[in-house]
C-alpha cells in the first residue's frame, strides 16, 4: 500500500494519509483496497477516535475486503469509536454487502451519486446523515438542478439497494470534538448544533479562564463575554472550529471592548484557522498576548498531519520573523518543518512577547484540564511541544548552539555546562540536577571519558581543516572502528540523543564512501553526493559567519538531508550495521530557557563488515541485454537524492552500440523505477528490464525507466520494434447458425482460434 | 446434447410470441405454450429443452426432477436472486436470464444461449458484440502485469467515454476474474492449489498457467472475459457462491477471496457466463450494457449462464 503516507511506497494502489490530533486521528484512504492493503498494519496506528475518511476509495476487491474486515477488527481493539466520512458510493455498497464491514463504526456522510442525462455527466453530492435522516429513510433523494444546464440531475442508484445499511443506522451525531477536528482539520461541514459555540468560564484567585468550544461566526456573544471581565483573563481556544469573516470581526470587536487597565488577556491553543483569521491588529490589538498556538505540519517522511503546539515564549525569537520552528513528528520523529501557508506565517508578525506568569499558566492548564474533565474526553489537543529552534537567548547564544551543531567545523565550547557523566547505551544517564542559579549541585560520578577527550583535543587541533576534523570523528582500536557523533543542544532529550546517533551513522557512510578505491565507483557515486554535502556545509558555515539570520534554514537542510541518508543506510544495509555497539556521553546543561541536552555517541563497527559492506555497494551487476552496468544504491546519496533509498546506479553504459545508445541514460544516473516496478537494486533493475525485453520481442513497445540524475528526472527509454508477423489467411467460423446456414453470415468473429 | 424440441412455457402471450420467433432461428422443433397445465402432454422422454418464464418456476423445477432428459432455460424480470437457490438445487437449469421490467429476455441472449445449449460450438467472444467491435487481448504471467492490465481495462472504458463508476466497476472486475485466474485456479500435479495460500504475493505464473484476459466492445455493450488453462471452477461455487454473498450476514473469510469474488461478478455484470472445460479451461465472461445507467443496473435482473463441456 501508502503519497503522502503512512504505509506506502511511489506508484502504490492506496495511499493513506494522517491527520492527527489528540486522542483523534484521521485517515484519509485515497484509491484501491485490495491484497496489498495490510489492515492489521495500519491498525497498529490506531488509537483513540478514528475517522475513517473514505471518499477517494475508487475500488475494492473481495481480497480487500478481507483485509479491510480485519483491519476494522484490529481496531475496534484498539479505538474508543469509529466515525465513516464521506464514503464512495464504492464503499456504501460495501457497507450493504458485507454484514460485518464497517463494525461498531458510525457513517457520518456519503456521497450519493447523481447524474445528469442531459449532460451526460456523473457527479456526486455529499449527504449529512443526521441532516438527511429523514431522506434515507424515505429512500428518496431528491432532483437537483444540473450545474452545467439546469436540469434536474437524478439520484443514479437503487434507493432500495443504496440505503440498505444506513436504514438500519440509528441516528446520530459526532461529539463536539470529533465535530471541531472535522470541522478545523479537515474543514468538514458538521451539523449546526454540533458547531454552536459553547463558552465555559472559570474565575479562580489567579484569575479568569475562559474555553470556547464550536465556531466563531456571527453569534459570538461577544458583548455578554466582556461584561465585567478584570485581571488575568486566559481564554482557551482548542476547541474552536471554523472561523468566519464575521466571527473574526466580532472577536476583534470583543477584543476591543476589553479595557486594558482592568483585564489582561492571554490566548492558548488557538487553532490555525483562529490564527489565519485573528492574528491580526484586531483580533490581537497589540494587548492580547498569544501564550501557545497550534501550526499545521505534514510530516514528509510518515504523511502525518497534525497540528503541533507551538510555546510563544520560547520561540519567540524565531516566530517574530514569521517563521516556523521545526517540528519532531510524533509518529516517527522526523524533523520537518511547518506546512503552514505564507498568510499563516504573516500573521505571526502580529505577536507580541508573552509575559504570563508561571502561576497564571499553571492556574490554565488546570482549569482547562479541569473543565475538560466532566465533558467526558472533549480533550483538547494534546501534541506535545516538538521543535527544535534555535536558542532564543541571543545572538551570542545562538551562534554557540549553531557552533555545538557543526561538527566537523566548529570547537566545542562556548556553553559552560556543570555536569556530565559517561554511561553506556544500557545504563540510563542520572539526570544532573541544578540550582535555580545554574549551579550544580549534585556530583559527577565520573570524570569525561578518554574518547570523548581524545576526540575534542583532535577538533581543536583540527583549526578549521575540514580534511582534519573529519579525521577527528573516526577512531581506530585493532580491528575495531568508531565513528562518532554529537547533537546540538536542544530540550529534549531523546532527539538530541536521535541526531548525535545520525551524525555517528552518517560519519559511518562517509567513511565507507571515502574508502572505496574503485577510481569508477568514485567517479560515478562519490562524486554526485560529495559535491552536495559540501555545498550543504559551505553553506552552513558561511550563515554562520555571516550571521545572517540564515543559520537555522541551513541547518535544518543539514540535519534533513542527514536524516534521510541515514534512514535510507539502515533501510539498505546488513543487520549488523544496523545495530553496532555504541558509547553514549551526555550533558545535562541549563540555561536561562530551562534544561538542554547534549549527546556524543560513539558507534563500534568492525572493520570486517565494513568491508563486506563496501563490496556490497560497489560490486556491479552486468546486464548483457541491455549493455550497461549497475550497482545497489549507495545510502550516502541520499545528500544528493533524499527522496530515494533505493534504485540502481548506471556505473557502466555502452553508448555505441547497446539498446540505449540514443537516450541520454549515462553514468551515474539513478534508475528508480523500471516498467513503473519500483526498482530496489541493481539486480532488481536486471530481472525487471530483462523481463520487459523479452515481453516486447515480438509485440513491441518501449522499456521504459524513471531515473534521476542530478536535478532531472527523466522518464528514459527505447523503443522496442514490433515483428510483424506475415499475413495469414483468416479462418471464419460460422456464428452458430442451424447447418446450411453455418458460415453463410461471416461475422462475430473473434479473430483468436483458440477462442 | 442431442436435443432437437424445444418447449417454450409463458404466460404472457407477447413474450411467447416474442421467444418463439427467436428460437425459431435454431431450427430446433419448437412448442410453444401458455398454459402449464399443456406442458406434461409433452413429457413423452424425447429429449428436449423447456424454456419458461420464472413465473411458473414450481412447475418447471417439478418437471426436471421428473424428466432427466429435459433441460432448462429461465427468464425471469424480477431480481435474479430469487432463482440462484433453484439453480443451485438443479444442475440442469444453469441459465437465468434477466429481462428489464415487462420486456422479454434480449433477442440476442437467449438465441445464443439456446444455440449453444444445442450443441453449438463456443462462438467466441465476438459473437457477443456487433460486428466491428474493437477490443485487445493480453496474456497476463505476472502480479505486474495484472496490475498493469487493469489500469488498461479502465483505460479502455474510458476510450469508450463510460461514466467513470463503470470505468471502476470493470477495472475491479478484471482484476477479481484475474486474481481468480491467477491464485485459485493454478494447481500442481497433485492437483494441489500453488499459489492460492498467499494472495499478497507477487507471482509469475509457468508458461502453461498464464491468464488470458480480452476486453470488447462494440459501443452498446463491453465485455470482459478471462481465461485460465485448468478447468477447475466447480457448478456449485458460482451459485451458491453469489447466493451466499447475497445472503449478507458475517462475511466468510475463509477462503481467499472471502467468498466474495462470484459476487463481485455477478454485481458487476449484467451478462456473467461461466465456460468450463473441466480440467482444460475456465472461461468467465462479464457483459455490461452502456446504455443502462447505475440506477437502471442496480435493479436489472442479472443473467447468468454456466456451460460445462468436455
Amino acid at each position: 500500500m501508502a503519497v503522502d503516507n503512512v504505509s506506502s511506497a511511489a506508484g502504490a494502489k492506496l495511499k493513506i494519509s494522517k491527520i492527527v490530533e489528540g486522542e483523534i486521528m484521521c485517515l484519509r484512504l485515497i484509491g484501491t483496497i485490495d491484497e496489498d492493503f495490510n489492515g492489521e498494519e495500519v491498525a497498529e496506528q490506531v488509537r483513540g477516535t478514528l475517522i475513517l475518511d473514505l471518499g477517494e476509495v475508487r475500488r475494492i476487491s473481495s481480497f480487500g475486503i478481507r483485509e479491510w474486515v480485519d483491519f476494522i477488527r484490529a481496531v475496534e481493539k484498539k479505538a474508543h469509536s469509529i466515525y465513516y466520512i464521506e464514503c464512495s458510493p464504492k464503499i456504501l455498497d460495501q457497507f450493504n454487502m458485507v454484514a460485518n464491514f464497517g463494525g461498531s463504526g458510525k457513517i457520518l456522510s456519503f456521497y450519493a451519486p447523481y447524474r445528469c442525462d442531459y449532460c451526460d455527466d456523473d457527479r456526486r453530492r455529499l449527504v449529512q446523515v443526521d441532516e438527511s435522516y429523514e431522506l434515507i429513510q424515505n429512500m428518496s433523494l431528491p432532483d437537483v438542478p444540473c450545474e452545467s444546464c439546469g436540469n434536474p440531475e437524478y439520484f443514479d442508484e437503487d434507493p432500495e439497494a443504496f440505503f440498505t445499511h444506513l436504514q438500519t443506522q440509528e441516528q446520530v451525531e459526532a461529539d463536539a470534538a470529533v465535530a471541531n477536528f472535522l470541522a478545523d482539520k479537515l474543514d468538514y461541514r458538521v451539523s449546526d448544533a454540533a458547531r454552536r459555540l459553547r463558552v465555559d468560564k472559570m474565575v479562580e484567585r489567579e484569575g479568569t479562564f475562559i474555553r470556547l468550544a464550536g465556531d466563531l461566526d456571527i453569534n459570538f456573544p461577544r458583548e455578554k463575554l466582556a461584561e465585567g471581565l478584570e485581571g488575568d483573563v486566559v481564554v482557551d481556544l482548542s476547541a474552536v472550529g471554523r472561523v468566519d469573516e464575521d466571527g473574526a470581526r466580532e472577536w476583534g470587536e470583543f477584543v476591543r471592548s476589553v479595557p486594558e487597565e482592568t483585564a489582561k488577556l492571554y490566548l492558548r491553543d488557538c487553532q490555525p484557522g483562529f490564527v489565519e483569521k485573528a492574528f491580526n491588529q484586531e483580533g490581537l490589538a497589540g494587548k492580547v498576548e498569544v501564550v501557545t498556538f497550534f501550526m499545521p505540519f505534514k510530516c514528509p517522511s510518515c504523511a502525518t498531519t497534525a497540528a503541533q503546539r507551538v510555546e510563544v515564549a520560547e520561540h519567540f525569537d524565531v516566530l517574530k520573523f514569521a517563521t516556523s520552528p521545526e517540528f519532531e513528528c510524533t509518529e516517527c520523529q522526523t524533523i520537518a518543518p511547518s506546512i503552514a501557508s505564507e498568510e499563516f506565517l504573516a500573521c505571526l508578525g502580529n505577536l507580541i512577547r508573552p509575559s504570563a506568569s508561571k502561576e497564571l499558566l499553571e492556574f490554565s492548564d488546570a482549569a482547562s484540564e479541569k473543565l475538560l474533565k466532566p465533558a467526558g474526553g472533549a480533550a483538547a489537543p494534546a501534541m506535545a511541544i516538538s521543535v527544535a529552534p534555535p536558542p532564543a537567548a541571543g545572538k551570542t547564544m545562538g551562534l554557540a548552539f549553531i557552533a555545538a551543531m557543526l561538527g566537523s567545523l566548529l570547537v566545542v565550547g562556548g556553553i559552560g555546562f556543570l555536569f556530565y557523566r559517561q554511561y553506556q547505551q544500557d545504563k540510563k544517564p542520572k539526570p544532573a540536577i541544578f540550582d535555580e542559579g545554574g549551579r550544580f549541585k549534585s556530583e559527577s560520578p565520573h570524570p569525561k571519558p578518554q574518547w570523548f577527550v581524545d576526540f575534542q583535543k583532535k577538533l581543536k587541533g583540527a583549526k578549521g581543516n575540514a580534511a582534519l576534523a573529519d579525521a577527528a570523528y573516526i577512531q581506530q582500536v585493532g580491528s575495531q572502528l568508531f565513528f562518532i557523533g554529537y547533537s546540538y543542544s536542544t530540550p529534549r532529550k531523546t532527539e538530541s540523543e536521535a541526531r548525535a546517533r545520525e551524525a555517528a551513522f552518517s560519519m559511518l557512510v562517509q567513511h565507507m564512501a571515502l574508502s572505496v578505491k574503485d577510481e569508477t565507483w568514485r567517479s560515478t557515486v562519490v562524486s554526485q553526493f560529495q559535491e552536495e554535502r559540501s555545498k550543504i556545509l559551505t553553506n552552513l558555515r558561511a550563515a554562520i559567519q555571516k550571521k545572517d539570520g540564515l543559520e537555522t534554514r541551513k541547518w535544518r537542510d543539514v540535519l534533513w538531508k542527514r536524516r534521510q541518508m541515514v534512514e535510507k543506510a539502515l533501510k539498505t544495509t546488513a543487520k549488523e550495521f544496523t545495530k553496532p555497539a555504541e558509547e553514549i556521553y551526555v550533558q545535562q546543561v541549563e540555561i536561562k530557557d530551562g534544561t538542554r541536552w547534549r549527546f556524543w555517541i560513539r558507534l563500534a563497527v568492525n572493520k570486517e563488515l565494513i568491508a563486506a559492506l563496501i563490496k556490497q555497494y560497489t560490486s556491479a551487476v552486468e546486464v548483457e541485454s541491455q549493455k550497461i552496468k549497475l550497482i545497489d544504491y549507495f545510502p550516502g546519496l541520499a545528500w544528493r537524492y533524499p527522496e530515494h533509498y533505493q534504485g540502481a546506479v548506471v556505473i557502466e553504459a555502452d553508448k555505441q552500440t547497446g539498446p540505449w545508445k540514443d537516450t541520454p541514460l549515462n553514468m551515474g544516473t539513478l534508475v528508480v523505477t523500471c516498467a513503473e516496478i519500483p526498482i530496489k537494486d541493481a539486480a532488481k533493475f536486471k530481472e525487471v528490464v530483462e523481463n520487459r525485453a523479452e515481453e516486447l520481442k515480438t509485440k513491441g513497445g518501449k522499456v521504459s525507466c524513471r531515473t534521476k540524475a542530478g536535478a532531472d528526472v527523466k522518464r528514459l527509454g527505447y523503443q522496442v520494434a514490433k515483428v510483424v508477423a506475415p499475413m495469414r489467411r483468416v479462418i471464419y467460423r460460422g456464428n452458430g447458425m442451424p447447418s446450411g446456414m453455418a458460415g453463410a453470415m461471416q461475422f462475430n468473429v473473434w479473430d483468436d482460434p483458440t477462442q | 446434447m442431442g436435443v432437437s424440441r424445444i418447449l417454450i412455457l409463458d404466460q404472457n402471450k407477447l413474450t411467447l410470441r416474442k421467444v418463439t420467433r427467436v428460437l425459431a432461428c435454431t431450427g430446433a422443433k419448437l412448442i410453444p405454450m401458455e398454459d402449464p397445465s399443456e406442458l406434461p402432454r409433452y413429457l413423452d422422454g424425447t429429449p428436449s429443452l423447456l424454456c419458461a418464464s420464472a413465473v411458473d418456476i414450481a412447475t418447471v423445477m417439478g418437471v426436471l426432477q421428473s424428466q432427466p432428459e429435459i433441460e432448462s432455460l429461465v427468464w425471469t424480470q424480477e431480481k435474479t436472486d430469487k432463482l440462484l437457490p433453484f439453480a443451485h438445487q438443479q444442475k440442469r437449469l444453469s441459465h437465468l436470464l434477466g429481462c428489464s421490467k415487462d420486456s422479454p429476455p434480449r433477442e440476442w441472449e437467449l438465441l445464443w444461449t439456446v444455440k449453444r445449449m444445442l450443441g453449438g460450438e463456443s462462438p467466441g467472444l465476438g459473437s457477443l458484440l456487433a460486428w466491428g467491435y474493437t477490443g485487445f487481448k493480453e496474456h497476463i504471467r505476472t502480479t505486474d502485469q495484472r496490475d498493469a492490465c487493469v489500469e488498461g481495462v479502465v483505460r479502455f472504458c474510458e476510450k469508450l467515454n463510460c461514466p467513470g463508476r463503470v470505468r471502476e466497476m470493470f477495472g475491479e472486475l478484471a482484476h477479481e476474474l484475474l486474481m481468480n485466474a491467477m491464485f485459485d485456479a493454478p494447481v500442481d500435479a497433485a492437483g494441489r492449489p500453488k499459489y492460492a495460500a498467499d494472495r499478497k504475493a507477487h507471482i509469475q505464473l509457468e508458461p502453461t498457467e498464464v491468464a488470458t484476459i480480452r476486453c470488447a466492445s462494440d459501443g452498446m455493450r463491453i465485455v470482459i472475459s478471462v481465461t485460465d488453462p485448468f478447468g477447475r471452477l466447480p457448478r456449485k461455487s458460482i451459485f451458491s457462491g453469489i447466493s451466499r454473498g447475497l445472503g449478507g450476514g458475517e462475511m466468510d473469510t475463509t477462503n481467499g477471496g472471502a467468498g466474495l469474488g462470484m459476487l463481485y461478478i455477478y454485481k458487476s455484470a449484467a451478462i456473467s457466463v461461466f465456460n468450463v472445460v473441466p480440467g482444460h479451461r475456465t472461461q468467465v465472461i462479464g457483459i455490461y450494457e452502456l446504455d443502462t445507467n447505475q440506477r437502471e443496473f442496480r435493479g436489472l435482473p442479472r443473467s447468468v449462464h454456466y456451460f460445462a463441456t468436455t
